[in-house]
């Protein structure tokens, strides 16, 4: 399966694929569904799937494998569950979670218009 | 730990809309030392914390000189102090009063009283119109700031640094001014308030974050603790705040404490926009949230007269993010001949043992 390319929206940074993301120990789950950025003090309330999905990361899971686990679990195609994923981390990085504590890894030419199309 | 029961005297007593740190630094050093006798440094009859017989209370009041009297009126008072109380060290907890007491290290040296202060360069550096420099030196980003002496230089600077921008007076008070048509009105206010200059400053837009701390005068922080401030006063204090761990923003802390090496009691301000901390002011003593850390292992307040009376200090606990605090005012109850006696007199006293058996409870 192919690596989710994240960009953030107006960011001048590099495409960092979601592999990055699983350094989110900033991020902490202080129950279903309530987030907490120990870094920024803010905390938010987050979809039953987006609290899947962070679980998952902050759990190890590898980025490759998340589409495939998401999938699975909530019965949808894979092409479906690596959009739902990246909509999801672009959400989580438009209000200030997860890209900063990012750095680039991937070079190769961002997919995400191709999804976006 | 120390043999003898302590006397402090503690300025800033006013728990207001406004709160001034007094009683937090009061109540956090009864919490490591309950016996400890607080002499209150009162500037107004009306400040709060003279009428409280809770663990935040003081056994006596004494009004004093406003600080521009200058450092003799302040020495002659304390001395007319220390002919009833014995005093071991003062914790002075507003801005305009620090440097009078840098002026007066001598001779409080001399008569054996205890005081944490930041270098003279140090104060100096930290200064509103000096941040600039201290900002580059440490690699700490600042906001454009001016000194202006005047309206004129006031309205050349505000078309210099846009709107709307922060008018600040130099110790105290922040204004923000949307137009050149609410400049004139702010400026006055503000000089009339706390005299000239103002400061224009850049107005910066972002998450307000605070940080509180104790350093050892050799580059070192004893403790801190670093807060997002999730509620704020219209003057922009923290009235809840959260406890977050930001390794760039100890880091950010650590340089400009390294810097300066600070002696004492420090808030540094923050705000966060667009990925970067920007330094906003720093302050040299402990802010009115300090009782915050001080219930939870970080008692910031004692670990500072542990510093000055031992010379070492306990090991202070990194507060774990996610622990917060929201203000909750209450109304103390008074009696009108406690301000007649005060306004009259210049000074009040209690019976030690109504505000201890108030900690006993």
């Amino acid at each position: 399966m192919a690596v989710v390319p994240f960009v953030n929206p107006g960011s001048k940074r590099k495409p960092a694929e979601v592999a990055a993301l699983t350094g989110m120990s900033h991020l902490r789950i202080v129950r279903k569904g309530f987030i907490f950025d120990a870094c920024r003090g803010t905390f938010h309330r987050v979809s039953e799937s987006g609290d899947f999905i962070i679980a998952q990361l902050k759990g190890g899971t590898l980025a490759a494998e998340l589409p495939t686990i998401f999938a699975r679990r909530y019965g949808i195609s894979s092409a479906m569950a690596e959009r739902d994923i990246m909509q999801c981390l672009n959400g989580l990085s438009s209000i200030g979670l997860g890209l900063q504590k990012l750095r680039p890894v991937g070079r190769r030419k961002c997919a995400r218009t191709e999804l976006q199309d | 730990m120390l043999r003898k029961p302590l006397t402090l005297a503690v300025s800033g007593l006013h728990r207001g809309n406004n709160p001034q740190p007094g009683p937090a630094v009061i109540q956090s050093i009864r919490r490591r030392y309950p016996e400890a006798c607080v002499i209150g440094l009162s500037y107004d009859p009306l400040e709060s914390g003279i009428y409280s017989f809770g663990p935040d209370g003081v056994e006596a009041a004494y009004l004093m000189p406003y600080p521009g009297a200058g450092p003799e009126a302040l020495l002659k008072r304390i001395d007319e102090i220390r002919e009833n109380h014995h005093i071991d060290l003062i914790v002075p907890c507003l801005d305009s009063e620090i440097p009078n007491y840098i002026t007066l290290a001598k001779e409080f040296r001399s008569r054996k009283i205890l005081l944490s202060l930041p270098r003279p360069q140090s104060f100096e550096r930290r200064l509103k119109d000096q941040m600039g420099r201290l900002g580059k030196k440490t690699g700490v980003l600042v906001p454009s700031t001016f000194v202006a002496p005047d309206l004129a230089s006031a309205y050349y600077w505000g078309s210099f640094v846009g709107y709307p921008l922060i008018l600040k007076g130099k110790h105290y008070e922040a204004r923000r001014v949307g137009s050149p048509a609410a400049l004139a009105e702010a400026f006055y206010s503000i000089t009339a308030a706390w005299g000239g200059p103002v400061l224009v400053q850049e107005f910066v837009v972002g998450i307000e974050y605070d940080v509180i701390g104790l350093g050892d005068g050799k580059g070192g922080i004893v403790g801190s603790c670093s807060i997002r401030k999730l509620l704020l006063t219209e003057a922009g204090k923290a009235f809840s705040g959260i406890v977050v761990a930001d390794p760039e923003l100890d880091a950010q802390v650590a340089r400009i404490i390294v810097e300066l090496k600070w002696n004492g009691p420090f808030e540094l301000e923050f705000i966060w926009r667009v990925g970067e901390f920007m330094l906003i002011e720093m302050n040299p003593r402990f802010p009115a949230w300090c009782d915050f850390p001080s219930q939870i292992g970080c008692n910031l307040p004692a670990a500072l007269v542990e510093q000055m009376m031992v010379g070492t200090t306990t090991p202070l606990r990194m507060i774990e993010p996610g622990r917060m605090f929201i203000r909750h005012s209450v109304d103390l109850v008074g009696d009108i001949s406690d301000v007649a006696e005060l306004s009259m007199t210049g000074a009040i006293s209690r019976e030690l043992n109504s505000v201890r058996s108030e900690i006993a409870r």
